[in-house]
């Protein structure tokens, strides 16, 4: 089972990967980096330090697919998930190829059908002066919500003005399914694991 | 002809939009498609995603796209007047059928969107015709959307540089997938070259380009306004092939309006008051061509009448039928002009 994590830049995609695999109880992250050309290199990385790698302040630190693999173990079975994280998806055209080929592998990933966690950053969302459109939020719920076992996260719910957020996702995306999570205190981390068992395929 | 450019007049340089997946993909990595308009060819291009695919079901027997476009037509066709303007909507709609019959046979076709200048007072049926085209253009697969997003200078201009520009993508972003209608377009122009309009529309003019073929735009206005307007921009003109014009209506077309207006609110007009407001709309006619909030001003003109007609009913209520409820006297409509 693949689960593709999708969103903007800075939505918090990378900090919720790296600690919903730490909640599910891996120790330590392999990450498989496919770079630009395609090639994929190993990684071993602690939590602490796979966080401090993968997470960042600028939007573009994740340019290439990164996947993490973790077992979920129920009480019958050990499942195994695939996470993949993405670059950033933003309305302007990127000036760097390595950037733009990223966003295309990361698209076309979708049509294969994994299930799609579509992360939204909901205090941004809620401090947002005027309600702009965010064009590629809606593309990737009309896109991946119709093809794909699909749910939005709503994330950074620890911060002030996402319960206002909140709501206008709800208002915005509604018939989709949409779970509020931290990818800090790590609320709503419970019941995205439980979406995602529920979907297993 | 009302028109003065067929739709068969297109710019030479018009584009294609990506025919395949693996094609939009492409286009992303060579930076001629943004990540979110790659989003919404590959929605456009995936059979799995109809536009009813998300959310509510899908009705069983839907009508054809077919069925549908005759049905807007047929709307389009109870407005009172306008007979040029329902000419050249049906050139539009078989100039688009033909088109896609064309690809169908791989033959060479103009993909350019059919952006559209509409010239007319207010209340001469711009705005329902604009909203009638949104629907035709969503129904023939052209738009995905079809809304339409109603606009004046207000909602495009803003206070302070860089201000316009975003307030217009706002707008332009709203609009994408439907119909953007900028009423009283010439008002950008107003200000001159320092005049924040100028950057409204050059904001406009990028999104023509960058979101192309993924809007329609019809700038409204009163002809002479409009004319000067274009002629002062010579940039834009050349962007739109089709010219509409909405002539005043005439006194004959007014009592039309009124006509209908009164069925649709479960009213009549007396013969007499049709005959006395068909006169009396002759002898004004100076006054209700230029004047001519037209359509509109026979709205208030009705509402008035049928305040009056309460009060004179008010008094003998006790007494009165269905038809001398329904019934508007021309001593009703007089006392309100
Ligand atoms: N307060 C708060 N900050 C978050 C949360 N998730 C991510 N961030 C911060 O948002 C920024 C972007 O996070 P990152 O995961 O790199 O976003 P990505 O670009 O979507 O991968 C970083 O500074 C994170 O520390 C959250 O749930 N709460
Ligand atoms: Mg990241």
């Amino acid at each position: 089972m693949e689960a593709l994590v999708l969103g903007r830049p800075n939505a918090g995609k990378s900090l919720f990967l790296v600690n919903f695999a730490a909640y599910l109880g891996l120790k330590e992250i392999r990450v498989e980096v496919l770079d630009g050309e395609g090639r994929a290199r190993h990684q071993r990385l602690s939590i602490e330090l796979a966080r401090r790698h993968l997470v960042s302040h600028t939007p573009y630190k994740t340019t290439a697919l990164q996947t993490i693999h973790v077992d979920i173990t129920t009480a019958k079975t050990a499942h195994r998930l695939t996470l993949t994280d993405t670059v950033g998806l933003t309305e302007e055209i990127s000036g760097e190829l390595v950037i733009r080929r990223a966003i295309a592998i990361a698209l076309s990933r979708i049509s294969q059908g994994p299930m799609v966690l579509h992360v939204v950053d909901a205090s941004a969302v809620g401090y947002s002066a005027i309600e702009t459109v965010s064009l590629v939020d809606d593309g990737i719920a009309r896109y991946a919500g119709s093809i794909s076992t699909y749910a939005i996260l709503a994330t950074k719910m620890d911060k002030e003005s996402a319960k206002a957020g909140l709501e206008r996702i709800r208002e915005r995306f509604q018939g989709y399914p949409i779970i509020p999570i931290s990818g800090i205190t790590r609320r709503g981390f419970k019941d995205v694991k439980t979406f995602i068992l529920r979907h297993w395929q | 002809m009302p028109q003065s450019a067929t739709p068969f007049n297109l710019q030479p340089d018009s584009v294609d939009r990506p025919i395949s997946q693996d094609e939009v993909l492409h286009w992303l990595e060579a930076g001629r498609l943004s990540p979110d308009g790659a989003l919404r060819h590959l929605i456009r291009l995936d059979s799995r995603t109809g536009p009813m695919a998300v959310g509510a079901g899908r009705k069983s027997a839907q009508p054809s796209p077919k069925e549908r476009a005759d049905a807007i037509l047929r709307e389009l066709d109870q407005l009172v007047g306008l007979s040029g303007v329902k000419l050249l909507v049906r050139e539009i709609r078989a100039f688009i059928e033909v088109q896609q019959r064309r690809a169908e046979f791989h033959l060479s076709q103009e993909s350019h969107m059919l952006h559209m200048v509409f010239q007319g007072a207010p209340g001469t049926g711009k705005t329902t015709v604009a909203r009638l085209l949104g629907q035709l253009f969503e129904a023939l697969g052209v738009l995905p959307k079809g809304h339409l997003v109603e606009v004046e200078r207000a909602d495009l201009v803003g206070e302070y540089i860089g201000h316009t520009a975003q307030k217009t993508r706002d707008v332009i972003k709203r609009a994408l997938g439907g119909v953007m209608f900028v009423d009283e377009a010439y008002a950008l122009a107003r200000g001159g070259e320092k005049d924040f309009g100028k950057e409204a529309i050059d904001t406009m003019v990028k999104a023509m380009e960058d979101y192309r073929g993924e809007f329609l735009l019809i700038l409204a206005g009163y002809p002479q306004e409009m004319a000067q307007f274009l002629a002062t921009n010579p940039g834009l003109l050349s962007r739109f092939p089709i010219h509409l014009e909405f002539p005043d209506y005439s006194p004959p077309e007014l009592v039309a309006i009124a006509r209908a207006m009164t069925v649709q609110h479960q009213y009549h007009l007396s013969p007499d008051a049709e005959a006395s407001l068909l006169a009396y709309m002759e002898e004004h006619a100076r006054y209700w061509h230029t004047n001519a909030g037209n359509a509109r001003m026979i709205r208030n003109l009705l509402e008035r009448s049928i305040r009056r007609q309460a009060v004179r009913l008010a008094d003998n209520l006790d007494h009165v039928t269905r038809q001398d409820l329904m019934l508007l006297t021309w001593s009703d409509i007089e006392g309100g002009l």
